[in-house]
């Protein structure tokens, strides 16, 4: 066995990701991409269980909606392309109302499924610069169940989003010679428990110009933890065993209060407003604990892997978008300004980050019933534009001698979805 | 074919599978990966450890090599060596590439057959493990065989000890490499470096080799292109190559236009005890550092011209990490520093220079073996530091230790002499040396030239 040294101490520390659900990065639908998301005081239906699960009970009708979104990222290290997997999947909201008694009830579930994977759990190496929250921001499933009742002018709304964690109740592998014969032997139990966050929401119709709407989720993660244990017997050689101990967390999706605001100053035009909190403090160390503990004939001696504190900072950000419609039409623009929690980086860690502008548009039509559609079908598009800033980091020399990273660039999204009613 | 018409369908949706992400650019500290041993061809040949007797396997009389620029020119069992197909002579296990291995009974690298692996190729059988073609003589077999009992298998020679009718067709020749100096040139990786016969290892010069993957590479010209010169340093600057070297006198230079015809030499620093040079142009000038007394020392001036102050700017003591303690980095005590190698280095805006250097010291705490401590003694690392180009005497030390030191078997520690990085094009960097044991006597046990890859193996 040929290795350096290095893989026995520095290549154990490794980096996790963390990113705001994917849905927040893409929206849930072409209209909510198309306003930069700034929908939660707006959104009906199948859409709002994303963005405020109150608006699911304000639907009139069943509806399904489907959408397809794209983002392209054309993001640098160095000046250099960082090779980022482009994102593709697909939205599917179902939201079914009911009234009983006068009043209005309804249910529905969000679903995003990536085109390539479920989920994507990538541990890079702690020093190497990489986007730690884009690289595989929507790289996962999104699934939400959500309720909701409509009273008056006032509408709840209740929901969970879901996801797994990755547990091994049994992972050992026996590898050696037993009587000259090579042996390999697994046994394998890992079990992908549910993980729920909470959803709620409340919508407030104060005037018939005026909408307000107040949305929390809670945080969320894939949570990976492996015991990995190799039992080796080669006779005269090595034998022993040799443990390898993970415990990561990825896709750590922090906790987010919004406060959202729409104004009709016309009927024909609406403008809306949302502003998030989101709990970016509480990943903790962003850094994967991984230990080895080794019991063999022969033992090298091993160095403590390292790990720093994320301190990731919470965040603010604000969105606002506007909505025209003039017929069938419906024009819609957004923009927004997300700042980044990644604190400045000169340490032994090296996420690259940078505050995002964002903006955003998208067109709309809906057709109306005619003799072959019973009810309303939207169509929508949109496109949208993500600057991160740039940022030359440059390395504590104490820490990291001569380390320093640059980074940037645009992140481009286009989205497409049809809301059919039944 | 009916997949095509699927997949296109599929591309224009976007759901075609796509190339994984890869893997970030590197710091150039770590993590490495370990990219083997350097192929470094002179004519047909291969420069093998100074030590090691010439290898190669027997062919018949009348044999003769096909040209190659890579394996997939070559039969089932041949590999492109130095430029022509033949089975591939092996000494040790390094000296085949995976998923071929040294099969040491007939020093051949051979593919492995049987359950679970993949079959051999047309025309070939699995005799004992390994793919093996049937003859009826040995102009059935391929180039590097030998027909025996109607099997085509190796027989290693070391210039002798082939069969009447056969020649021994030799791939590797002794020679003894030091302090390599590689340079990015377009797509291809120029690597100048000491070579001298082994027996006699004082007899050095300057030679120069190129490559296009930076692991295989072909010595061109075929002789030296320094001579009575050691541990060459090379500087482009407006097309103009310039060698910074050592020889009897002092640091010189030498000029050249195309990097092969070097002009007269003109000591820059005189003086003895000054070795393995290294120089870069920042700021407007040359700055030089090289080994002294066991320490990194440093000189600057114009290009091409006089050194002017030369100073130690990093001894031994200021070089070791932590304090030994088991369980943490550390890299103490260090007793020699050699062979620098500096690299301008960082994104535009924040260029630092990149020291890379040789240290001879303990990074390791004791090891155990069979429940006895064992302990691991002092050997050459490669060791870390950068400046900024407006201070390069300030150097700053990695504090996490050496950042390359191979192990083998989990315990043996083997010296890596003459560290020289390149940063490629596309971030990657890729870190040569010298392959080298010790014991008390003799001082060292040269090996051949092994390179390290910075690019992560995640994707």
């Amino acid at each position: 066995m040929r290795r350096t040294s290095l893989g026995f101490a520095l290549s154990l520390v490794v980096a996790s990701t963390a990113a705001a659900d994917p849905l927040d990065e893409l929206g849930f639908g072409a209209a909510a991409t198309g306003m930069a998301n700034a929908r939660s005081a707006v959104a009906v239906g199948a859409e709002a269980i994303h963005l405020d699960p109150a608006g699911l009970a304000l639907a009139e009708r069943p509806e399904l909606l489907v959408g397809w979104q794209y983002a392209h990222d054309r993001l640098a290290i160095n000046g250099d392309d960082a090779d980022l997997l482009d994102a593709h999947g697909t939205s599917l909201g179902l939201a079914i109302p009911v009234r009983i008694s006068g009043v209005q009830l309804g249910a529905g579930i969000a679903l995003y499924l990536p085109d390539q994977f479920l989920a994507r759990i990538q541990l890079a190496p702690i020093s190497e610069p990489h986007y730690v929250r884009f690289e595989s921001a929507s790289h996962r499933a999104v699934v939400e169940p959500a309720v909701a009742i409509a009273i008056g002018d006032w509408a709840f709304g209740a929901g969970v989003s879901l996801l797994a964690d990755a547990r091994s109740r049994e992972l050992v592998f026996d590898v050696g010679v037993v009587g000259g014969e090579k042996q390999g032997d697994a046994r394998l139990d890992i079990a992908l428990p549910v993980r729920i966050a909470p959803l709620a929401g409340v919508r407030w119709r104060p005037s018939p110009r005026v909408e307000l709407a107040a949305s929390f989720r809670g945080e969320l993660s894939i949570d990976l933890d492996l015991d990995i244990v190799a039992n080796i017997e080669v006779p005269n050689v090595v034998t022993g065993d040799a443990t390898v101990s993970l415990r990561s967390v990825s896709y750590f999706t922090p906790m987010r209060a919004t406060l959202g605001t729409a104004i009709h100053p016309r009927p024909d035009l609406v403008l809306t407003a949302d502003v998030t909190w989101e709990r970016w403090s509480a990943l903790g160390s962003g850094v994967p604990d991984l230990r080895v503990l080794l019991a063999l004939d022969i033992m090298p001696p091993l160095v403590e892997s390292m790990r720093e504190p994320a301190r990731f900072r919470d965040i603010v950000t604000p969105r606002v978008g506007a909505e025209w419609r003039t017929g069938a039409l419906r024009l819609r623009a957004g923009a927004g300004y997300l700042p980044s929690p990644v604190p400045s980086q000169t340490g032994i860690t090296s996420f690259a980050d940078g505050a995002r502008v964002l903006a955003t548009t998208g067109a709309g039509i809906r057709i109306e019933p005619n003799a072959i559609l019973a009810q309303p079908i939207d169509l929508d598009l949109a496109i949208a534009w993500q600057h991160v800033a740039r940022a030359l980091v440059r390395k504590d020399a104490e820490l990291q001698p001569g380390g320093a990273f640059s980074s940037g660039g645009d992140i481009l999204q286009a989205s497409a979805s049809a809301t059919v009613r039944f | 074919m009916k997949a095509i018409p699927l997949l296109l369908v599929l591309a224009a949706c976007g759901l075609a599978p796509e190339p994984d992400g890869s893997a970030g650019p590197s710091t150039g500290n770590a993590p490495w990966r370990d990219l083997g041993t350097v192929q470094v061809c002179l004519g047909e040949q291969s420069l093998g450890p100074p030590a090691a007797p010439p290898g190669g396997l027997c062919v018949p009389q009348a044999a003769a090599a096909i040209e190659c620029s890579a394996d997939d020119d070559c039969a089932s069992r041949e590999l492109c060596v130095c430029g022509r197909c033949t089975v591939a002579y092996c000494a040790v296990a390094s000296d085949c590439i995976a998923p071929r291995f040294c099969n040491f009974a007939q020093h051949r690298c051979d593919l492995a057959c049987g359950p679970g692996k993949p079959a051999c190729a047309a025309g070939e059988q699995c005799l004992g493990g390994v793919c093996r073609g049937r003859c009826l003589d040995s102009t059935d077999c391929q180039l590097g065989e030998v027909c025996e009992a109607n099997v085509c298998i190796g027989d290693d020679c070391d210039g002798t000890g082939c069969l009447a009718g056969e020649r021994c067709d030799l791939q590797r020749v002794p020679q003894q490499v030091l302090e390599p100096a590689p340079v990015v040139a377009g797509d291809r990786i120029v690597l100048y470096l000491e070579l001298a016969p082994p027996g006699l290892p004082e007899a050095r010069a300057v030679w120069r080799a190129v490559s296009s993957d930076g692991i295989r590479f072909a010595l061109d010209p075929p002789q030296p292109v320094l001579e009575t010169a050691r541990a060459p340093s090379i500087v482009v600057d407006a097309g103009v190559t310039y060698a910074y070297f050592v020889d009897a006198v002092g640091l010189n230079v030498a000029s050249s236009p195309d990097g092969i015809s070097f002009g007269s030499r003109s000591t820059v620093l005189a003086g003895s005890g000054i070795s393995a040079p290294s120089a870069v142009l920042a700021g407007g000038q040359v700055i030089v550092y090289f080994a002294r007394d066991g320490a990194i020392a440093m000189a600057t001036g114009a290009l091409g011209g006089p050194l002017v102050d030369p100073r130690t700017v990093l001894e031994p003591r200021a070089a070791e990490i932590g304090d030994g303690t088991p369980g943490t980095a550390f890299w103490t005590p260090i007793t020699e520093l050699a062979s620098p190698h500096v690299l301008l280095s960082g994104p535009d805006g924040a260029r630092t220079i990149h020291l890379w250097f040789s240290g001879f010291g303990t990074e390791s705490a004791p090891g155990s073996k069979f429940g006895m401590e064992e302990m691991i003694p002092p050997n050459f690392s490669v060791g870390f530091a950068a400046a900024e180009p407006s201070d390069p005497g300030a150097l700053a030390v990695w504090p996490y230790g050496p950042v390359a030191d191979r192990v083998d078997e989990f315990l043996t520690h083997r010296d890596e002499l003459g560290p020289a990085a390149i940063e490629t094009a596309n971030g990657e960097f890729r870190l040569y040396y010298v392959d080298a044991t010790h014991d008390a006597t003799p001082a060292f046990t040269l090996g051949r030239l092994g390179v390290f890859g910075s690019e992560p193996a995640r994707n």
